[in-house]
């Protein structure tokens, strides 16, 4: 028994039902962000696209971005060389999981850490003044917006390059060992030319994150002096409620997105990252000489000190009064729900769109293009629509309409799900692309609707990627500060909001201590998550 | 020449390996034996990819026993990707010369006259990626001959090629090694087909030679041999692995 005539019909609505709804949400936004206005999109103060503060903010965006890439690609080269060269050391496979955890540590905890190596009264600082040597270290302003961009994606892209080199055959590496390529003719000969043809598509997504980044700037740009874009836009709305140049802001945000998305789809799309997920076999490893060894010293140095003077400065934070503060307890039970609200409206909306994809049609049609269409959308929304930008188009629109509270809560669930979805997918793709290769046929032969299907087959045996899934989301969204910002008015504050108002009020060892317990809360979690995903797979 | 001397290896926490044995200067000895007994790890131990946890092992006469593989008078064929793919045909062969290799005219000179000898005249600006699976090959014999070392090491060179590209390729090994008398050791599933190839046999199994003896007497040696079970598990040499 073949699926009923009305089973096959059913079968695309989830996802359908997903892309049309994820893409209407983001599209009132930006509808209400640039046409709500009184005289709609002909109101906008366009001249003032070339005043001087647009021309600052634009410049700002872009030096940062680009200091940021360049830094980056040129840490992270010889970072992954080394890597690649020597795979056989104690600590090897700890270095390549560290490499992977900045970019998912909230980033206000990374903010904390970095404050406390790299700020006025940090480590470095001090280590300057036991040497004598008179100079100001300050990570406000243009250095530190870049530093904490470098923090993030250096480990990144080393983590790509060295996916590339590691996806070579392992006789390509035996070969260069054998004919002596060692040092710079290594790197000329065999390293250079296979990661030069990637390094477009790895700079154009780190570009993207870092036009996109709003908390760094936030807490580190020090100022209007030194704001992108997406620091511009919550500042237009929050402080200076100012909604047209929020959306000629948004506007140009979109530009300047679009642009670099576009250019990125031409450097050959998002880079895969599978660091260490096929370690090429190697049975001659040389031992890291002192070079690699300082090089690596260096890299796992700039990672682990920041967290570990959060770890020392939150241990030292008034833990019996940060617990006797309701408000911590508040803003832990409000963050929670919306993130467990969240993980599970992303995960569900993950399963109807990887099911569509995998099963929704038999053959192509239009409607299938369409939903193929708003599936790579939803993968890369993310990275091209801000959150803020969503935030931004539904305050506007829900500004005045009762019971805001309840309102803004939804707000930022819908949108933390939306931005935790590609992570989502990413890891539910896979693993549903598996149960269908080896049970597909099999279930459409036993007739199985599609609430059997998820009953008796994908429920059970994809239960570990679900689980994964909705801890990636569960990360994502609880060191969320993008969405839940631009709704403080209204009494709803999360952990990240309740660190950046100690911080604000200058309660630094509170900021620090609450800033650690949600990092470890994240930590554990992302171990429980990359154990499950492993499993899996 | 080839002597290991009482060599031992453990890799992981079941394999273990035990070798003890010669082959003489100018010999080509093939090597059989069923997945997993060994013939790979014989030629990494060789080639320096793996280095003994006891014993010696002598190539040429000297000690190599701690030799990085760059070191070593050897060269290693693999059943594929043995060119770099992004690079062209005549830096390919070019690294065999050095490291360093640099296109001035001596270099070139020497990089055409080996891609004579394998037929791939004019073939020097090709990208290494472009070439057939056979081209591929020839571009490694190529870099064997400016390599100019003594022993050579053939891992199923042939077994990914069509019938009559291994004959061709199979004759220019011969040449080569009669011509620089080369010591090689050549690896391959189907023992009849290193008939006309090799004198003598090495038969592998569970981590050592098991026979060890000319081509023809471990062929006829009967059912009840390790070889003659080998055989019989399979009585049709497949064309590939």
């Amino acid at each position: 028994m073949t699926p009923s005539a009305a089973d096959r019909l059913i079968r695309p609505l989830p996802g359908l039902a997903v892309v049309a709804g994820l893409g209407g949400f983001v599209a009132i936004a930006l509808g209400a962000l640039l046409f709500a206005q009184p005289g709609g999109l002909g109101a906008l103060p366009f001249d003032r696209v070339l005043s001087p503060y647009m021309g600052r903010i634009i410049e700002f965006t872009l030096t940062q971005t680009a200091l940021s890439v360049g830094l980056s690609i040129l840490g992270a080269v010889p970072l992954a060389v080394v890597l690649a060269r020597h795979r056989r050391f104690a600590g090897r496979s700890a270095l390549v999981r560290l490499l992977a955890l900045p970019l998912a540590l909230p980033p206000l905890v990374a903010v904390l850490g970095l404050l406390e190596v790299w700020g006025r009264s940090g480590w470095v600082s001090a280590l300057l003044d036991a040497l004598g040597v008179d100079a100001r270290v300050s990570i406000f302003g243009l250095q530190g917006v870049v530093l904490a961009h470098v923090f993030f994606n250096l480990p990144l892209a080393a983590r790509l390059m060295l996916a590339h080199l590691e996806r070579q055959p392992a006789s390509v590496f035996r070969l260069a060992d054998q004919l002596g390529l060692a040092g710079w003719a290594r790197f000329r000969r065999i390293e250079a030319p296979l990661l030069l043809p990637h390094v477009p598509a790895i700079a154009g997504l780190i570009a993207m994150l870092c036009i996109g980044s709003f908390t760094i700037v936030l807490t580190l740009g020090g100022g209007p002096s030194a704001a992108t874009l997406e620091v511009a836009i919550y500042q237009a709305l929050r402080f200076d409620f100012d909604p047209p140049l929020a959306a000629l802001l948004t506007l140009m945000q979109l530009c300047l997105a679009g642009t670099l998305l576009f250019l990125l789809k031409l450097a050959g799309g998002a880079p895969e990252d599978r660091a260490g997920a096929a370690p090429a076999l190697q049975a001659w490893a040389p031992a890291p000489g002192w070079v690699a060894s300082v090089l690596m010293a260096l890299c796992a140095g700039f990672i682990i000190a920041p967290l570990a003077g959060l770890a020392l400065s939150g241990a030292q934070a008034e833990w019996s009064r940060i617990l006797a503060m309701p408000r911590f307890w508040d803003a832990a039970l409000t963050s929670f729900v919306i993130a467990v609200l969240a993980g599970l409206l992303s995960t569900a909306c993950g399963y109807a769109l990887v099911a569509t994809k995998l099963r929704g049609f038999r053959r192509p049609t239009a409607a299938s293009t369409l939903f193929g269409v708003g599936y790579q959308a939803v993968g890369s929304s993310v990275l091209a629509i801000p959150p803020i930008v969503l935030g931004a188009g539904w305050f506007l629109l829900l500004r005045s309409a009762p019971e805001p509270t309840l309102i803004a809560a939804g707000l930022i669930v819908i949108v933390n799900a939306l931005m935790a979805l590609p992570f989502v997918l990413r890891v539910l793709e896979p693993a549903m692309g598996a149960v269908e290769r080896r049970y597909g046929r099999l279930a459409d032969g036993l007739g199985l609707s599609e609430r059997r299907r998820f009953v008796r087959l994908d429920g059970p045996v994809m239960a570990r990627s679900f689980a994964a899934g909705f801890a990636f989301a569960l990360v994502l969204s609880v060191g969320d500060l993008g969405a839940a910002a631009l709704f403080g008015a209204y009494e709803l504050e999360t952990l990240p909001i309740l660190i950046l108002n100690l911080m604000g009020s200058y309660r630094t060892s509170d900021a620090a201590g609450v800033a650690l317990a949600l990092g470890v809360f994240v930590f554990a979690l992302l171990m429980v998550a990359d154990r499950l995903d492993r499993v899996a797979r | 020449m080839i002597r290991l001397d009482q060599v031992a290896l453990t890799l992981g926490d079941s394999a273990h390996f035990r070798f003890d044995l010669t082959v003489e200067a100018g010999e080509t000895v093939g090597v059989v034996g069923p997945s997993g007994a060994g013939k790979s790890t014989l030629f990494d131990i060789i080639a320096g990819y793996h280095l003994p946890a006891e014993g010696q092992v002598y190539l040429s006469g000297e000690d190599h026993t701690h030799t990085p593989p760059s070191g070593r008078p050897v060269s290693f064929m693999f059943q594929s990707n043995n060119v770099f793919d992004h690079l062209d045909v005549a830096t390919n062969v070019g690294l065999g010369i050095s490291p360093h290799f640099k296109r001035d005219s001596k270099s070139l000179a020497v990089v055409r006259e080996a891609l004579e000898k394998v037929g791939l005249e004019g073939f020097e600006a090709r990208r290494a990626a472009a070439l057939s699976g056979g081209e591929a090959q020839r571009v490694a014999l190529a870099r064997v001959l400016v390599r100019d070392r003594p022993v050579l090491l053939l891992d199923e060179p042939f077994a990914a090629l069509g019938p009559s590209m291994r004959a061709d390729l199979s004759s220019l090994v011969r040449d080569l090694q009669a011509a620089r008398q080369l010591t090689v050791l050549m690896i391959s599933h189907a023992p009849t087909e290193l008939r006309g190839i090799c004198e003598r046999l090495l038969f592998l199994q569970a981590g050592t030679v098991v026979q060890d003896g000319p081509l023809e007497a471990i062929l006829g040696a009967g059912p009840e041999t390790p070889m003659g079970r080998y055989l019989g598990a399979r009585p049709t040499p497949p064309s590939s692995p």
